[in-house]
């Protein structure tokens, strides 16, 4: 009787049972009744990219019950070969930490103190400081007469975690607002 | 995490084995080597270096290991006394090379009519034959597994003889995963999300559990490995959670564990491998 190493797998189980356990069931019996006692937790793995910046490296995420249990570099990656520095290492405190951000929260000029906000307060006060900012310092020629149509009292700064189409979206925003002072942080 | 005392006695055997075979390795290792014929083209096929079919094992090497085997079960009593008894005395009738044929073969039919031929309980001529198997492979393996192209093999089953691996590790240094084959004991590379035995790569059909009083997970040092494609299982010992001082032997790990293979089956879950000598079924209370 030949089996091919796959097929093995189905019938593994049936061809032997009974006929060749013998003494080690015996034996078992106290492994039996120890894993009787045990509670065990299902996890699963899955891979992403750090977000922290361009160098790209992979990471393996360990999800149980909707929950990060741990994070770590990918060793099947070929850029990190499983090492992450100390942002990369940490990453699991984007998702697990108390003193992550859920609300918003404003603290207005001079205020000492931090008064929470809701989005439809934030989004149209945002847009109406980018606006008074804009306008206010509007350049449409600079001191030679040549058209610029710019400001240069707002500044535009991306980040490494923002994936490709955020990017895309914030510079065409950006440049359409007029800035020039636009930047990146693709470093650590 | 640790046995429970009442299988010490199995744990004692595998030790004592363990030991054997160390000391059987340290005598052949200097001039046991492996025609270069039967080294297969490994670059183009992506072959087992060893061609189980042509490999000729002579017959000192099964006969001595036998005989150290022998003494083994004789100072333990996991073996009732009058089956060793029995066993030595037919043992001049069991044919070593063919035990071996059967079990590298995984031929199960003809493992159990060959133990009725001889009137020993098939459990304890597998469990040699088992050994056997697995003292002469690693002998050979041992002599060419530095010619293992780890880089690219990445591969299910043991680069050098193609069996399944027994139980794995992830490394300490970079938590490389890293499999052992259940029979010549070689060490290779694998995927860390990737399933040795039916090459699913579907993260959402692969899960591995771990006992809850390990959590947090620090602790866990053992887990399992599972499939739900395949329904298969491999436990994996992580290195990095153990205290550094401690070098974990995997070949020993896998039967101090044997908790985690009761909770795997229990789930559904079968090990491919020759597992405690069977597939297990029965064990499921």
């Amino acid at each position: 009787m030949k089996i091919s190493r796959r097929g093995f797998l189905k019938i593994s189980g049936g061809v032997t049972t009974g006929a060749v356990l013998g003494t080690f069931g015996v034996h078992l019996k106290s492994s039996q009744a120890h894993a009787q006692t045990l509670k065990t937790k299902y996890a699963k793995e899955t891979t992403t990219i750090c977000p922290y910046c361009g160098v790209g490296c992979s990471e393996i995420v360990s999800v149980s019950n909707d929950r990060v249990i741990n994070i770590e570099g990918d060793p099947d990656h070929p850029i990190n070969q499983g090492s992450l520095c100390s942002k990369g290492e940490a990453l699991i405190q984007v998702a697990n930490n108390e003193r992550r951000m859920t609300k918003i929260l404003y603290r207005a000029p001079y205020s000492e103190k931090w008064e929470e906000k809701s989005w439809d307060w934030a989004i149209p006060e945002i847009a109406k400081r980018i606006k008074k900012t804009r306008d206010e310092s509007w350049m449409a020629k600079d001191g030679k007469g040549r058209v610029v149509n710019r400001t240069e009292a707002l500044a535009g700064l991306g980040g490494a975690a923002l994936d490709n189409e955020e990017c895309y979206l914030w510079s065409k925003l950006a440049r359409a607002l007029g800035i020039v002072y636009l930047e990146h942080q693709a470093r650590i | 995490m640790t046995a429970p005392a009442e299988s010490k006695l199995y744990l004692g055997l595998c030790q004592q084995i363990a030991e054997v075979r160390s000391a059987f390795k340290t005598r052949h290792l200097k001039d046991t080597k492996t025609p270069d014929e039967q080294i297969q083209e490994q670059a183009e096929g992506k072959k087992p270096l060893l061609d189980m079919q042509k490999l000729k094992i002579g017959k000192k090497l099964p006969d001595e290991f036998f005989n150290d085997l022998l003494s083994v079960l004789k100072s333990n009593e996991f073996f009732s006394r009058m089956e060793i008894d029995r066993l030595l005395a037919n043992k001049e009738k069991i044919n070593l090379l063919k035990l071996i044929r059967l079990v590298l073969d995984r031929d199960f039919p003809r493992l159990i009519s060959f133990s009725s031929q001889l009137e020993i309980e098939t459990d304890l001529v597998l469990f040699i034959g088992l050994n056997l198997s697995q003292a002469v492979l690693e002998l050979y393996a041992d002599t060419i597994k530095d010619k293992v192209d780890q880089e690219n093999w990445l591969k299910g089953n043991c680069p050098v003889c193609g069996s399944y691996p027994g139980i794995e590790k992830l490394r300490r240094d970079d938590g490389k995963r890293i499999l052992r084959c259940s029979f010549c004991g070689t060490e290779w590379y694998f995927k860390r999300i990737m399933c040795p035995f039916c090459d699913n790569e579907d993260h959402n059909s692969l899960r591995y559990f771990f006992i809850e009083e390990d959590s947090p997970t620090e602790k866990a040092a053992f887990r399992v490995d599972v499939c739900d494609k395949c329904k298969s299982y491999i436990k994996t010992v992580d290195e990095r959670k153990l205290p550094e001082s401690e070098k974990p032997d995997l070949y020993l790990e896998n039967f101090n564990t044997i908790y985690l293979d009761v909770l795997a089956q229990k789930d559904g879950y079968q090990s491919p491998t020759y597992w405690m000598v069977a597939p297990s079924e029965d064990l499921l209370v």
